[in-house]
């Protein structure tokens, strides 16, 4: 299999080939897809804003700064947990005994950062699931959670409601606390569940598994959304805020339409862009483009609407998912 | 060679030495007495960005730091300068969004201290460029202040090593240098043109002003002493004042003699020429939809704002020009510089003003509402109110005791008791934030003085007229308080006080809080 890259690269977190630093030497961004790993096996990357880490032939490789004396089995958690902007995680704990006792049920773990998970202090909040969790993901103010069922539900800081997708109330629904999503919940049935979740920035993201579409919500970052008309992009450069990757964006989750309606089979948000893989086997990405997370080039500031960036797959490979960090994307392709 | 010119390069290049040198974010923090008042959750992983990002800010600061020196020896420097306004940009990036995604009292103060350090690297650049082609131009100083500034409004002016104090002498020294360039460029050109203005603000109140009733209008008293402010404070009221006025309590202020603040000319010579960024609220009221804030030039807040007379345009100014139905300002364009601490910004103004030894008076706590108190301030905090007629600032209640001080124009001002708090409708947890101290009640359009801006309920017209007369009707019956404020006059509003405020004319207060 093989790994592609493009991004924000100023700590060398997409160099995973790398061998030696050089710390005087400013690393570059890559402004368009790159291969960066092959191995037999690789697993989706998890991407931070200064570094890497990607599951290779069974073990962990990281590249980037990452937490002074990072060893395997912080990897891993850092590897499956999600992370905030405020340096909260949130982890799904499996149960030692691993037995079936009670598989509808398991619990979430949030530690308020990495220090406190690592100086083995008590986690912040521990939430039980039901029906069990299977997968996290986290926005800048907050995390998602997917069940087992294929429901899904929020939870996180309440002065950005937008993002959790729900209506919140201090008493029946706190925010603090995980809460289903109504709508999406509404628009996903038995028969096409949601079979993933993704965020970054100020936005979420879900998509089905048999109607393959995606449903955004979210808010736009707060001093764009302030200004009189809501534009997508920054349109004041000095206000030091990035734009985002939807056009379009409120509490209540909404379909995405990618080039005309195209399935979807897999997708990934950044801090202010995304990423998707369309069942024809093409990427399309929108949103910020300042680090080449877009793959387009230096040329292109950033894209409006989903827009397909041109990719070569090898003969007798195929794309088989995509990823993104807050501010890169990425590819990997597997042996037809 | 311009001396100025050259003390404003050393000095940048000193700044670039400093932070390429200094530390702010310790992944491993082994001093936590450092500034430990200011930084509540000091964390190693949420340290591991801030470390990151530092390390970033000082690889930035040797480019420049290299780019100084080639500049210097007429050699080439080697910097990709491309990567290094992209990084410069991310490290601006990174700290907003952060700024953000904490609640303000919770943000790790490394945070300022990183996005104070980057925006003077920015301006460094700037500099940089400019004296490499040897033309500093009105954009570039424009570009440059409005990095420093926004250093000082948006992250406080916070810098472990520079911050503040060197931003202030920074634009101090660059607006000399300015007043220098500008002078030989003027000396080259044909002579100058002076520039006809109006003297003073107009002090027209263009949409007239709310009768008052005698036995709700607020008392008026001259002449009194601290000693007896302080038993009419306590003693006599019982630890429950009435708002009154003071007539002649800031008569000694500079604002109303040599330094005048009702002067569009002296205004601007105190802010870099008007190229000082300076806050607004834009819209009617902050409860209102559609209402905003943004950073603007001082010039650019008084041409579009206050009187678009005050300056000529230049072509290609980007001053855009207020969309005026019929002539008349639509509510979403009245902009307002609004509770923002200017004198701590622009100490040059602090100088025309005094803290009114009143606020030194022993005065009694929340009459009804211990939890209001805040905690004891060290100073009086000052917050200036300048804008045009018809901006509003919603019925609300303060956890201090205010003197709001009128100097430029006319303002009014309703006042409900502390007691009266349950009739006023005060609002919840909106998004939240706690919105109690502000009332659901619109009085300016309970009174008719306003039409309503559409709120986002879906109720149909005649549901809001009917609730609209309900509430007028309650509040007919709580007694209330008023007054207009003319230049001179000084409003004592205890603490716990309701009050609504509307400016008349254009008008510029200053309030002091204190407990």
């Amino acid at each position: 299999m093989d790994l592609f890259a493009t991004g924000f690269n100023a700590w060398h977190q997409l160099s995973l080939n790398r061998q030696s630093s050089n710390e005087e030497e400013e690393p570059h961004d890559l402004y368009r897809f790159t291969k960066v790993l092959s191995a037999a096996t690789i697993k989706r990357p998890v991407a931070r804003l200064t570094y890497t880490i990607v599951h290779r032939d069974g073990s962990l490789i990281v590249a980037g700064l990452v937490p002074p004396k990072t060893v395997e089995t912080e990897a891993e958690f850092l590897y499956t947990s999600a992370e905030a902007a405020t340096g909260e995680l949130l982890a799904i704990v499996h149960d030692k005994d691993g037995d079936d006792n009670d598989a509808n049920n398991n619990k979430l773990v949030k530690y308020s950062s990495l220090a406190s998970q690592r100086a083995g202090a008590e986690p912040e909040s521990i939430f039980d699931c039901r029906p069990r969790a299977t997968q996290v993901a986290a926005f800048n103010t907050g995390f998602v959670i997917l069940h087992s069922d294929g429901s899904v539900s929020t939870f996180g800081d309440s002065r950005f409601e937008a993002c959790l997708g729900r209506d919140t109330d201090p008493l029946d629904r706190p925010s603090g606390k995980p809460g289903p999503v109504p709508d999406l919940n509404d628009i996903a049935s038995a028969d096409d569940p949601i079979k993933l979740v993704t965020a970054g920035g100020t936005a979420v993201a879900a998509l089905t598994s048999n109607s393959c579409s995606v449903y955004v919500w979210g808010c736009y970052p707060p001093s764009a959304a302030s200004r009189a008309s809501a534009s997508a992009s920054s349109d004041n450069s000095q206000t030091h805020r990035r734009g985002h990757a939807f056009q379009e964006l409120s509490g209540v989750p909404n379909y995405t339409e990618v080039d005309g309606g195209k399935d979807v089979v897999d997708v990934a948000l950044g801090e202010a862009h995304a990423i998707a893989l369309t069942t024809d086997g093409l990427i399309y990405v929108s949103g910020e483009n300042r680090n080449g997370q877009l793959g387009f080039g230096r040329e292109v500031g950033r894209a409006e609407t989903w827009t397909n960036v041109p990719f070569l797959v090898a003969d007798g490979y195929k794309i088989v998912g995509v990823a993104a960090g807050p501010r890169a994307s990425f590819i990997l392709t597997a042996k037809a | 060679m311009s001396l100025l010119r050259d003390q404003v390069l050393s000095r940048y290049r000193n700044a670039a030495d400093t932070i390429a040198t200094s530390h702010h974010a310790n992944p491993n923090p082994e001093n936590p007495n450092t500034d430990a008042a200011h930084e509540p959750s000091q964390h190693e992983s949420a340290d591991l960005k801030g470390h990151a990002m530092q390390r970033l800010l000082q690889r930035q600061a040797r480019c420049l730091a290299k780019l100084h020196e080639a500049l210097e020896q007429g050699t080439d420097a080697g910097v990709d300068e491309d990567l290094l306004q992209t990084r410069l940009d991310d490290l601006a990036s990174v700290s907003m969004s952060t700024f953000y995604a904490y609640r303000f009292d919770l943000l790790p103060q490394y945070w300022r201290w990183i996005y104070t350090d980057t925006l003077i690297l920015m301006s460094h650049y700037s500099i940089l460029q400019a004296a490499r082609c040897g033309s500093f131009d009105e954009h570039l100083m424009d570009c440059v202040v409005e990095d420093l500034d926004r250093a000082l409004i948006v992250a406080g002016g916070a810098g472990k090593f520079l911050g503040k104090q060197w931003i202030e002498g920074t634009l101090d020294l660059l607006s000399r240098f300015w007043e220098e360039e500008k002078a030989a460029i003027a000396g080259e050109q044909r002579p100058h043109k002076r520039i006809k203005r109006e003297t003073t603000f107009s002090d027209c109140e263009p949409f007239g002003r709310p009768s008052l009733s005698a036995d709700k209008t607020c008392p008026r008293f001259e002449g009194w002493t601290l000693d007896r402010f302080e038993r009419y404070m306590n003693e006599e009221s019982q630890g429950r004042p009435l708002p009154i006025v003071l007539t002649d309590l800031t008569k000694d202020w500079p604002a109303f003699s040599d330094a005048p603040w009702d002067s569009p000319d002296y205004l601007l010579s105190k802010t870099f020429g008007g190229k000082r960024l300076v806050p607004i609220e834009i819209g009617r009221s902050y409860v209102d939809q559609g209402w905003s804030q943004e950073l603007v030039q001082f010039k650019d807040f008084l041409t579009r704002y206050i009187d678009p007379s005050i300056l000529p345009h230049h072509a290609g100014d980007d001053i855009e020009p207020i969309p005026q139905k019929d002539g008349i300002r639509t509510p979403h364009n009245v902009g307002y510089l609004a509770q923002h601490n200017l004198f701590g910004q622009i100490p040059a103004l602090r100088s025309d003003i005094q803290v009114p030894d009143f606020c030194w008076a022993d005065v009694p706590p929340h009459p009804t509402t211990p939890a209001r108190d805040q905690a004891p301030v060290d100073v009086p905090q000052l917050n200036a109110w300048f804008g045009p007629a018809k901006t509003i600032t919603p019925l609300h209640t303060d956890g201090y005791h205010n003197l709001l001080c009128q100097v430029v124009g006319t303002k009014y001002v309703r006042l409900y008791a502390p007691g009266e708090t349950g009739r006023l409708r005060p609002r919840g947890v909106e998004l939240g934030v706690d919105m109690s101290n502000t009332s659901e009640l619109d009085i300016g359009v309970l009174e008719g003085w306003d039409k309503a801006v559409d709120g986002d309920c879906d109720d149909g017209e005649e549901e809001e007229d009917w609730e609209r007369s309900t509430r007028r009707e309650e509040l007919a019956d709580v007694p209330y308080w008023e007054c207009i404020l003319q230049p001179g006059d000084t409003l004592v509003i205890p603490i716990g006080w309701w009050h609504y405020v509307r400016s008349l004319s254009i008008s510029f207060s200053v309030s002091f809080w204190w407990n």
